[in-house]
């Protein structure tokens, strides 16, 4: 793995002096891509994530029958055309756990990634994100959006009673 | 004392705020309430695509005479950063975006070519805004990290000391210990490349590849981080990750840094008083010394 670093002095003016910043310039690193094991590795089905109040909310003003749900919601904004899968436990009645996961992108998206990723020889360097319980912790651009949505509103129609 | 997060879905992003202080459920419930309530509001306000908006209604009518003082300073802060990015950054950049489809119905058909910005308000006061009949006006460069500050402030008004505000990446967390977040990778979104530990601080980040589309009367693809100067996307850069005081700077650096030219960089950073990270589309990246994101390398 190598790293190519260089120190870039940039001047800036602050304040009307001008303030020499370093700049620290590299490359991301290319090995194989990486799913490695993920440092956040609570990352099985006892996920401390519980009950979401908006979901609790969306899904509260009728009955809907105890059980664990699966749904996948499709993007249907600008955020790229994807899928979000949501499951969801419910036990008398109020949601006990819920997950979140992006699905697998589409071939559009995936073509765009090519697009961005021409002229890079091989894969960065990244770690596996659990997203369902990093949602929070990811900064970032990913859109899950409205696919959530979706999802959930397959789930009020399969948990009906 | 629960463990909850709240997580729901406002201004066409996916929104996770976890409150740390040990309150009761009910007072908890309804802070999400007030929240949710203050988000929905602003969307209500200041979408694009909804025609009684205050925006919709400005866009549709090209004036407006009735609108809260809140818009007029939101529009002020944009005309400094068009001035301070050369153009590049434009809230005008809502004619360009549905020109290129991205409009209320998603329709994704690319309608004429020729658009100007130039002289795309006519006035600006707080009693009255007029724009070019040509043009449409759209917030998504400030609006995120404007909603993110206002939820942060009636939080610290209602005494909450310690909590997380996530409006689809772009963050404002605040916890005794700081807390860490990963940094997407913009080549796939299952990953991360680094991390970053903050506190009483405001990350952001963005980039091209979310927000694609391809177009149904030529087939090209596009993404909605435009130049408002050259008309064209922003092509160099993968992702801009930034790190500031408030998430108003936070994102609206990030997003002038994607669409204007490398000269532009300093000028953007000192003005709004932030730390970055650049990464460019060949893998190459720049970061500022003071940035606290550290890369897996």
């Amino acid at each position: 793995m190598e790293e190519n670093k260089k120190n870039i002095v940039v001047p800036l003016v602050i304040g009307g002096a001008i303030v020499a910043v370093t700049l620290v310039a590299g490359t991301l690193v290319f090995t194989g891509k990486s799913n490695a094991n993920n440092t956040s590795s609570n990352s099985d089905s006892t996920n401390t994530t519980s009950a979401v109040s908006t979901t609790t909310a969306i899904l509260s003003s009728a009955q809907y029958k105890d059980g664990t749900y699966t749904a996948d919601g499709s993007y249907i904004s600008p955020g790229g055309q994807g899928l979000v899968g949501v499951t969801l436990t419910i036990k008398n009645g109020s949601i006990q756990t819920i997950n979140v996961q992006p699905k697998s992108q589409d071939r559009e998206s995936e073509e765009y990634e090519t697009r961005f990723s021409q002229g890079i020889s091989s894969v960065v360097v990244g770690k596996s994100l659990n997203d369902s319980l990093n949602v929070g912790r990811v900064n970032g651009s990913s859109l899950t959006g409205t696919g959530f949505l979706d999802a959930i509103s397959k789930i009020k129609t399969q948990a009906q009673s | 004392m629960t463990n909850n997060e709240l997580l729901f879905e406002g201004i066409g992003t996916h929104w996770w705020i976890k409150i740390y202080d040990e309150i009761n459920k009910e007072d908890l419930d309804s802070l999400y309430t007030e929240i949710i309530s203050i988000l929905r509001t602003f969307e209500n306000n200041y979408s694009r695509f909804k025609d009684k908006s205050f925006i919709g209604k400005l866009n549709k009518k090209k004036s407006i005479k009735n609108f809260p003082e809140e818009m007029y300073t939101m529009f002020k802060y944009a005309e400094d950063i068009k001035s301070i990015t050369h153009g590049n950054f434009d809230i005008s950049i809502g004619t360009v975006l549905e020109n290129l489809g991205y409009d209320k119905d998603y329709s994704f058909k690319s309608k004429e070519k020729n658009i100007s910005l130039e002289n795309s308000f006519e006035k600006l006061t707080p009693l009255e805004i007029v724009i070019n009949k040509n043009i449409t006006v759209d917030l998504g460069g400030i609006g995120k990290g404007w909603i993110i500050d206002k939820i942060k402030n009636h939080l610290f008004e209602k005494d909450i000391k310690e909590f997380t505000i996530n409006g689809g990446g772009d963050i404002f967390s605040i916890t005794k210990d700081p807390s860490s977040f990963y940094l997407e990778n913009p080549f796939n979104i299952k990953e991360y490349i680094g991390e970053i530990s903050i506190s009483n601080q405001s990350i952001a980040c963005s980039s091209g590849n979310r927000r694609a589309w391809r177009d149904k009367n030529t087939g090209e693809l596009h993404h909605h981080l435009i130049s408002a100067k050259t008309l064209k996307e922003a092509n160099e850069i993968a992702a801009v990750f930034t790190q500031g005081k408030d998430a108003l700077s936070a994102d609206t650096a990030s997003t002038a840094i994607f669409v204007s030219p490398y000269s532009l960089l300093k000028d953007i950073v000192n003005k709004l008083n932030v730390e970055f990270l650049i990464i460019f589309s060949d893998g190459q990246y720049i970061k500022s010394e003071n940035y606290l994101g550290i890369l897996n390398l």
